[in-house]
């Protein structure tokens, strides 16, 4: 399709090109045997000067933004996977406090390294849509492993040692507001995601 | 003076009190940054304290290690401010966060203002 697609413009800009060839100088009528000498010599200039100048770098240009498309949504999509990730975590009734340490940076160091390549990209990613994935990010953070002190009478997040290991269990209450957090951060990326689309052609 | 926590405590750190499990909060405190932070005092140097290296933190792992200086060993927060030197390339965003943990320890004792 793609060969097809260039042939095509390539015979309209022949086309062009020969038209303009005759117009520039001036010749009313021809013949496939008159053609073939300086004039006809012009036109195939002019073609392949059209074909250079014009149509190569658009094709070159709509390649390369698609390709820069197409990796920022690949990094987007590792961000989105690591919030799932979270998401079958939480869902469980109790998991070591260390997974979910660990979780939680790296979705936030994918996060912030999705910026970084977006930006390098010159993608514009709104900075109302990056203070509000930070923040979440940081919100989750704290919400799953920020415990209160020994003597809080119900403690919203739980830590149980289990042969040295710490595990969590969260309290009803704290388990809807990581639920909320959670369904915040994937409604940023999906917010990120619209806007790569819309911006790229 | 140094202290990697990677190197000198864990690469992975734990929860917040000893009785929770390996490598807490308390643990790390108790064992490794009190007496360093006691050293620095005494020979008047800065401890640097490199946060790079491990599989992340927990907000009550570091709470309790570092804000624990503040209410348990009752170093001043303004004094720990100038003595520590929080080193992070990873996760530069934890060094506001302990250095708020430092300075809000002692306005808020534990389990009052809790959420």
């Amino acid at each position: 399709v793609s060969i097809l697609s260039s042939a095509a413009k390539y015979g309209f800009a022949l086309g062009v090109g020969f038209l303009l060839g005759k117009t520039l100088t001036d010749v009313p009528y021809f013949t496939l045997k008159r053609e073939v000498d300086l004039f006809g010599g012009w036109a195939l200039l002019l073609t392949a000067i059209i074909s250079i100048v014009l149509v190569r770098p658009f094709e070159k240009a709509k390649y390369s933004d698609q390709v820069r498309k197409n990796a920022v949504m690949t990094r987007l999509d590792e961000c989105l996977a690591l919030v799932r990730l979270l998401e079958e975590l939480c869902a469980r009734q109790e998991f070591a406090y260390t997974d979910a340490v660990a979780l939680v940076r790296k979705a936030r160091l994918t996060f912030k390294s999705f910026m970084g390549f977006a930006a390098n990209l010159e993608h514009p990613i709104s900075l109302e849509l990056r203070n509000k994935a930070i923040l979440t990010y940081a919100q989750l953070h704290d919400l799953l492993t920020e415990q209160a002190p020994l003597n809080h009478p119900s403690p919203p997040l739980l830590v149980r040692n289990l042969n040295g290991v710490p595990f969590v269990t969260l309290s009803d209450n704290r388990r809807v507001e990581v639920e909320r957090a959670l369904d915040q951060a994937k409604e940023t990326l999906y917010s990120v995601q619209e806007g790569v689309i819309l911006t790229t052609r | 003076m140094n202290i990697s926590i990677a190197s000198a405590f864990t690469r992975t750190p734990g929860a917040r009190y000893i009785a929770e499990g390996r490598f807490s909060g308390e643990e790390f405190r108790r064992e490794v940054l009190a007496p360093a932070v006691r050293r620095a005092r005494e020979s008047g140097e800065e401890l640097v304290v490199d946060l790079d290296g491990t599989a992340g933190y927990g907000t009550s792992f570091l709470k309790e290690a570092f804000g624990g200086l503040v209410r348990i060993d009752e170093i001043p927060a303004g004094e720990l401010g100038r003595l520590l030197v929080l080193k992070s390339e990873e996760e530069p965003y934890l060094i506001e966060d302990i250095t708020s943990y430092m300075k809000h320890a002692d306005q808020a004792p534990p389990g009052e203002s809790w959420r």
